[in-house]
């Protein structure tokens, strides 16, 4: 890999120990990856932050930065932690969870890192106000990879926990992958024949995630898809599968801006998927589970405007059952922009609304959960793995219907 | 033959061969340096680990800085080809790290029960002091 001088510099140690040590793990990765040269980011985003999942070595790591005299070198922002920040106690997390948690915190916010705990900074104006088409970018969480890449036009590889903090303390990352034009191209069709629910995108995520693990779809027929439904669909993609990038015809801006001839000789393989198809597939995708299930867990990715509005319309009127819980989680930013009337509506309703946080990384399992339902393809997938939670995929109509009783 | 240093050092002691792709985040307990195959655990603490590949969460890079933190970390990996988790995990952890080693050549090194990872002259010995390259 050909270094800059300045980067030579740094990678000896002239400065300091903090840019030094990141600077390695990048030269590494790089020359691991078979990277040409290292090149400039505009943003980063940073996973590796619930103690649930990072443990003491995530704390360790950051005295080390920290004591090292780290400090971020671009605009950086965090994944979700293990808790609210605030009303940890209202989620009923352990104490000593909680002072790990906040020390991580803590760390993060010596490093210059903006401590908004989120998975979608794609929809946090401050963050993804300055990433724009083509900038190149090194985000950790798959969900908010997949959705930079495909729906902003903007590049990053899938960063691990520890390479997206030296990418943001270096304030560059290896040129390969997805910062490549040839690399960007898709390599399979899908075409959609019939109306897809919401549902049917966290279906169709997970059916390309488990049967084209690392390759970059081109997807047809879809019509005008809204948002959150995209961002369910490359979510369950990212967590079931290795892919970074998928394109969808007269939607994404790479797929506006390219002309089909460039890449058809780049297609391997065209399937076609019905409704009906993916409909059948759920079962073998996401399991039914065995007895009633009285926790409901949406927000996976964390919830936007959009959502929490249709989530209003769906509620009103309605409150829920005794002993039936809805646990929603979004951003802490993107809750204090939204109408309050709005968030009361929701909450009047019954709902309990987390921030900083989601059920993948919150300790769900010490929390006395050990059923759930969710209308999520990702975190159906994740949080039977990671806190051994029976879990349910189901729209979000029957999830209200659940809780609150039939009309 | 391209053996491959990525974290460097010098290191000698007993080796455990270790059947499959190595997921740190479920596979190990960085508390106790052991390592789950088949229902068994293999000490993996001190040892110079040998395997072919690694699978698996990127928060496997934290489960190796845990293990050196708990003072139970393998003391060399030697692998036929290394991924980000794992060379990330190595750096942070000072664990002396070859790899671009063929089945066969992994395979005989495992089985020897000895091994030296010399990094800086790209060679790996097996058995007492034998070199194979």
């Amino acid at each position: 890999m050909e270094l800059t001088g300045d980067e030579e510099k740094v990678l000896g140690g002239g400065s300091g120990p903090a840019r030094e040590l990141a600077m390695r793990i990048l030269v590494n990765l790089g020359e691991l990856e078979g990277a040409d040269s290292l090149i400039p980011i505009v943003s980063a985003h940073i996973s590796g932050v619930s103690y649930k999942t990072g443990g003491e070595g995530l704390i360790k790591m950051l005295e080390r930065f920290h004591d090292d005299g780290g400090k971020v070198s671009v605009p950086s922002s965090l994944n979700p932690a293990g808790m609210d920040l605030d009303r940890w106690e209202g989620m009923g997390i352990d104490p000593a969870f909680a002072e790990k948690q906040g020390r991580i915190i803590e760390l993060y916010s010596s490093l210059g890192v903006q401590t908004t705990c989120t998975c979608i900074p794609y929809e946090i104006f401050s963050r993804v106000h300055p990433v724009g088409f083509g900038d190149h970018i090194a985000w950790g969480e798959s969900n908010a990879v997949i959705y930079a890449n495909s729906m902003l036009g903007a590049r990053t590889n899938r960063e691990g926990a520890i390479s997206c903090l030296a990418s943001a303390i270096v304030g560059r990352t290896p040129n390969y992958g997805m910062h490549l034009d040839e690399r960007r191209l898709p390599t399979i069709e899908v075409t959609i024949e019939g109306e897809l629910t919401p549902l049917h995108h966290d279906l169709l995520g997970a059916y390309i995630g488990v049967n084209f693990n690392s390759e970059i779809p081109l997807i047809r027929g879809m019509g005008s898809p809204e948002r959150p439904e995209l961002k369910h669909m490359g979510a369950a993609m990212a967590a079931k599968g290795g892919l970074a990038l998928y394109h969808v015809e007269g939607v994404t801006p790479e797929s506006k801006r390219c002309d089909p001839s460039s890449f058809e000789n780049n297609i391997k393989e065209r399937v076609e998927i019905s409704t009906e198809e993916l409909s059948a597939v759920k079962e073998e995708l996401y399991p039914t589970i065995d007895g009633e299930i009285d926790t409901f867990v949406i927000g996976c990715p964390q919830l936007g405007e959009f959502e929490f509005r249709r989530l209003n319309r769906a509620l009103e009127g309605k409150a829920l059952l005794p002993g039936k819980r809805i646990l929603a989680f979004t951003s802490r930013d993107l809750l204090s922009s939204l109408d309050v009337e709005l968030v009361r509506g929701v909450e009047r309703a019954g709902v309990e609304i987390y921030r900083d946080t989601c059920m993948v990384v919150s300790p769900l399992d010490m929390m006395g959960v050990s059923r759930a339902g969710t209308d999520s393809g990702k975190a159906a997938h994740y949080l039977p793995r990671m806190s051994r939670i029976s879990t349910e995929l189901m729209p979000i109509e029957m999830i209200i219907e659940k809780a609150t009783g039939p009309r | 033959m391209g053996l491959k240093g990525v974290e460097e050092g010098w290191v000698k002691g007993e080796d455990v061969y270790i059947d499959g792709p190595v997921s740190f985040l479920g596979d190990v307990d960085p508390d106790r340096g052991t390592l789950e195959r088949g229902g068994e655990l293999l000490e993996i603490d001190d040892r110079i680990m040998v395997f072919t590949e690694g699978a698996g969460s990127t928060v496997g890079s934290y489960v190796i800085y845990n293990m050196r933190l708990n003072g139970v970390a393998p003391r060399g990996m030697i692998m036929c080809k290394a991924d980000a988790i794992i060379t990330i995990g190595c750096i942070v952890a000072s664990i002396p790290l070859v790899h671009r080693i063929g089945l066969d050549d992994l395979r005989e090194i495992g089985g020897s029960g000895w091994a030296e990872i010399n990094s800086y002259l790209g060679l790996v010995r097996v058995g007492a002091g034998k070199k194979s390259r």
